[in-house]
């Protein structure tokens, strides 16, 4: 079976999150075909991966928004579209009702019908839609402005719509953005099944960006925000099966209108025998080590950690911290976190850069995880793996990681607090650290956790299941 | 004419009856003036032909060698004289003086390199006088310089000293042909040339003075930086040369046909249809004079505030009143205009035909001049539309019109002339002047119904400005010291 995956930003330009579950997904199966429709933001990335393929990866179509600016408009025309297409262009910029991408596809594949690829904006169609929309939903905007903010806005999307679609038996998106519309255009015009696979909650993310950018300002934040809700409607809308990480995302799905009889779990996954060698949390005299495996960023808000770690300090005077993960990153919250250390006057924290968590892990006693935003943290499952109790903040999928999801008896895997929050943090780790059984059975639950749920195996397989369940659909719909 | 406006604006806002007297007399000076003065010379050195009793041969070589150098000037220059406007104006509008006055002695040396190629080619094999074949290319291109210049100095707002130069050149030349027939110096037609070659010698160097009082003379200026603009606004260009030679084309294509004259060898006339194509024409300088005053007072305004709500952050609701605004007063104007026009042309038919058939012309040339009376009304009010759409920088709608004009007075005229005989006279041009008067017409209705949308999506999605040979050319020329315009003046793309 040949699966065509679609990526927006990630693989293979960009290591982490997401890059790495695409390799471990194809690497996971040989016996299927895996083809990259990958959507990156500059041509000068074009061939520049950083992964390399696994070899049942046949092929790569890579498309760069960067090449939009080099393309020419050509001359005006009228009365292009039919009214039925032009409510639909209405629908997709207003997003009130869902959209069929049947109807968005004939807009864009019906042969040449555009001076070019930038025609539709061109047409006197386009100018009256915007016009409507303008007038019914924000009139109190300039509308020069609003005119060229949708304008740009739509490019991108009008961009990809209007190029060739690769073949494949599945289409399976990563994200709901742009790569998700595709997948859906794709599975619509060869008939073929569509999933997604939401890691984050791409919308909700569009929405945090756009809120902090200077690009966009005042009330036009809020075009952009809607407009990003409308793709996600719209792949939600197209899509036969919608997958995320973790029971939350689930429910914000459905929230953003996504048809919860759609909707299946499908956790990440490690390789346990990694961890296989590594002992239970022991009773020990000297230093109790405390553990974070976390890139030194803003993001993961280690000074947060730092401030907890000197409230622990005033109790526990030889407690220890190591920082385990790479601090080139972003060096001036490095310098933050230095100037931190320097200002509490404290000792026994080391920064280690990045190391092999596999030998670290042993000799630490607890885990932290301080950030403000994560999906499905795999620095918990990991460290779960080796037997160790961990207190996180109550960020992405770490409640379910420490508490259990709905389905899941085993008990508490250690302790959640509010995000930023030193002092609860600073609490919870001195009532682990002076509780050795208590420690020793969070381990245990954790790792019977990771063991039930979150291991590679796991992962792997459900998505054979979930590849086979889409092969059988498909071929129903061929015949 | 951007200056015209700001004299126009001044005079209407005193709202007295002898300030709109004074304004319409104004735009009537400005309109008419020239062409009055430099007619009056032909005449007048026409007048001291007969006088001195000059033989008809030699009278009709200076006639042939002034109409040929008016007319052919203004077809080889309008094209380039259209650009160059656009120019002027980008130059003006970014505050960017320095090239300004260059740019006139580049386009100069093309204007005169190119007349002097054509003139080549015209002259080669006719039997003229060497020396009067080169007063003759000598008038051919001062005339070629004096088109160029009047762009500028639309700009330098001093009509008076305008006028005042045209005066001067004018009775100069009249008095130098007066004593060059008086004294015999050269055979008469190279007087009469010779004559009026250093009238407007004098005006061509008083215009320049006025140019470069008013711009400075800038010894770093890039004589040739306007050169992308030819390759950027063709269709500019097309639309331009297109008009001017559809209007000339009915008489070239008669000049072949069996009314012809030849004078020295070398000039063809059809005299008759000539004089009658000339005072029909006249009649329809009363819709320029009024198009001038409506254009820069009550349409520019509207147009104005238009424009500043769509680019100065106008929500919809003010962009359209200013939009309904504009269209009424275009409509409202363009109706004014066509009425006062209509009556005009009625004096001039009843003017016509009394006075022509006094003067001679037969029963069916009077008719002709009637039918060309309106062929004439037409070919206005397509000028009139024309003129408003390059206002809204709607070229390629103007470039079909302009196409259409020229194209259907060149086949119809060239059927006249093949298949239906002198009884078509006339007739193929107001034939075309209405067919293309009308595509204008239906255009401009289109535009004004759509406008919002002609003038928002005409911006294209990316603006890159065309980089054909003569902006490589340029670059080569000036380097790191070209300075490109349109992206100084970012707000106007």
């Amino acid at each position: 079976m040949r699966i065509c995956l679609l990526v927006e930003g990630s693989y293979p330009y960009v290591v982490g999150g997401v890059s790495s579950w695409v390799q471990m997904l194809m690497a996971g199966m040989p016996e299927h075909e895996f083809f990259l429709y990958s959507i990156g933001a500059e041509e000068k990335d074009r061939g520049c991966f950083k992964y390399k393929f696994p070899p049942n990866v046949v092929g790569i179509q890579e498309e760069f928004l960067d090449e939009i600016l080099g393309l020419k408009s050509h001359g005006m025309e009228e009365n292009v579209l039919t009214p039925e297409e032009c409510r639909v262009l209405y629908d997709l910029v207003v997003g009130q009702k869902p959209i069929d991408i049947k109807e968005l596809a004939s807009i864009f594949r019906g042969g040449r019908r555009f001076n070019g690829m930038l025609g539709i904006f061109m047409t006197s169609d386009f100018f009256d839609v915007i016009q409507r929309v303008y007038e019914e939903k924000y009139s109190y905007l300039p509308f020069t402005e609003f005119f060229w903010t949708l304008r740009s806005m739509l490019l991108p999307l009008f961009y990809l719509l209007q190029q060739e679609l690769p073949e494949a038996d599945v289409y399976h998106s990563v994200a709901t953005g742009y790569c998700g519309v595709i997948g859906a255009l794709a599975s619509e015009v060869y008939h073929k099944p569509f999933l997604i696979t939401e890691h984050g909650i791409y919308s909700r993310e569009r929405e945090a960006e756009i809120i902090k950018s200077d690009w966009a300002k005042g009330d036009f934040k809020s075009v952009w925000i809607q407009y990003f809700y409308n793709l996600a409607k719209l792949s939600y809308t197209s899509a036969h099966r919608v997958y995320t990480l973790f029971e939350h995302n689930a429910e914000v799905e459905m929230d953003l209108g996504c048809d919860p009889a759609k909707i299946g779990v499908v956790p990440n996954g490690i390789r346990l025998e990694r961890f296989k060698d590594i002992p239970e949390v022991e009773d020990h005299d000297g230093p109790f080590r405390i553990g974070a495996v976390v890139r030194v960023v803003p993001i993961k808000d280690v000074v947060t950690l730092l401030r907890a770690f000197f409230l622990v300090k005033q109790e526990m005077t030889d407690a220890e911290l190591y920082v385990m993960g790479n601090v080139e990153e972003s060096p001036e919250y490095y310098d933050l976190c230095m100037q931190t250390v320097e200002m509490l006057q404290m000792e026994d924290v080391h920064f280690t850069g990045s190391v092999q968590v596999t030998e670290y892990l042993p000799r630490m006693d607890l885990m932290v995880l301080s950030s403000i935003s994560e999906g499905q943290p795999l620095a918990v499952l990991e460290g779960q793996a080796a037997h160790r109790p961990f207190v996180t903040t109550d960020v992405g999928c770490c409640r379910e990681l420490i508490y259990g999801a709905s389905d899941d008896k085993l008990g508490t895997a250690g302790a959640v607090v509010a995000p930023m929050d030193f002092e609860d943090m600073s609490r919870e780790i001195l009532r682990l650290a002076r509780n050795y059984p208590l420690r020793r059975e969070m381990a245990r639950i954790g790792y019977e956790r990771v063991c039930r749920m979150y291991t590679y195996d796991i992962f792997i397989e459900s998505y054979k299941q979930i590849y086979k369940e889409a092969g059988e659909a498909g071929a129903r719909w061929q015949g | 004419m951007a200056g015209v406006g700001f004299e126009l604006r001044k005079l209407f806002q005193a709202r007295t009856m002898t300030g709109h007297v004074k304004a319409y007399s104004y735009s009537a000076i400005i309109t008419a003036g020239p062409f009055a003065l430099m007619t009056g010379m032909v005449l007048a050195v026409q007048m001291l032909f007969s006088y001195y009793e000059i033989g008809e041969e030699a009278g009709q070589i200076f006639v042939g060698a002034v109409v040929y150098a008016f007319v052919f000037s203004q077809v080889l220059s309008s094209g380039f004289t259209m650009v160059l406007t656009r120019y002027l104006a980008d130059c003006l509008s970014v505050h960017h003086y320095e090239d300004v006055t260059a740019s006139f002695f580049g386009l100069g040396s093309i204007l005169t390199v190119l007349g002097a190629a054509v003139s080549l080619a015209f002259f080669w094999d006719k039997p003229l006088d060497f020396v009067t074949k080169c007063l003759s290319y000598l008038f051919f291109a001062l005339l070629l310089l004096a088109w160029a210049e009047s762009v500028y100095l639309s700009a330098v707002k001093k009509f008076k000293g305008l006028l005042l130069s045209y005066l001067t050149g004018v009775l100069l030349a009249i008095f130098l042909s007066w004593a060059f027939l008086h004294w015999q110096l050269l055979p008469a037609e190279q007087c009469g040339l010779l004559a009026v070659d250093v009238g407007m010698t004098l005006v061509v160097l008083l215009f320049l003075l006025h140019i470069v009082d008013y711009f400075g003379l800038s010894p770093e200026g890039q004589n040739f930086a306007f050169l992308p603009y030819l390759e950027r606004h063709w269709r500019l260009f097309l639309i331009s040369f297109g008009y001017m030679l559809g209007i000339f084309l009915p008489n070239i294509i008669i000049w072949q046909g069996p009314w012809s004259t030849v004078a020295g060898g070398t000039f063809r006339f059809a005299p008759v249809y000539d004089v009658v194509t000339f005072f029909a024409f006249i009649s329809v300088l009363p819709l320029m004079m009024l198009f001038v005053v409506s254009v820069e007072t009550a349409f520019y305004e509207r147009y104005n505030v238009y424009f500043t709500h769509i680019t100065k952050r106008g929500n919809f609701r003010e962009i359209d009143d200013a939009r309904k605004d504009l269209l009424h007063t275009l409509w409202f104007e363009i109706r004014h205009i066509v009425e006062f026009q209509l009556v005009s042309t009625l004096v001039f038919l009843v003017l016509g035909n009394y006075i022509l058939s006094n003067a001679g012309i037969t029963y069916a040339q009077v008719n002709m001049y009637n039918v060309i009376l309106f062929g004439a009304f037409f070919t206005g009010l397509l000028q009139l539309i024309y003129i408003l759409m390059v206002y809204f920088d709607y070229q390629k709608d103007v470039l079909r019109i302009s196409a259409c004009f020229c194209l259907s007075n060149l086949v119809l005229g060239l059927l006249g002339l093949w298949f239906l005989g002198p009884d078509s006279y006339g007739f193929t041009f107001f034939l075309a002047g209405l067919l293309s008067f009308a595509f204008g017409f239906w255009r401009l209705s289109h535009f004004s119904q759509r406008i919002n949308y002609f003038v928002f999506c005409s911006q294209p999605m990316f603006y890159q400005p065309v980089q054909g040979p003569l902006t490589k050319l340029a670059l080569w020329l000036y380097g790191e010291k070209y300075v490109e315009l349109e992206l100084l003046g970012g707000e106007r793309k």
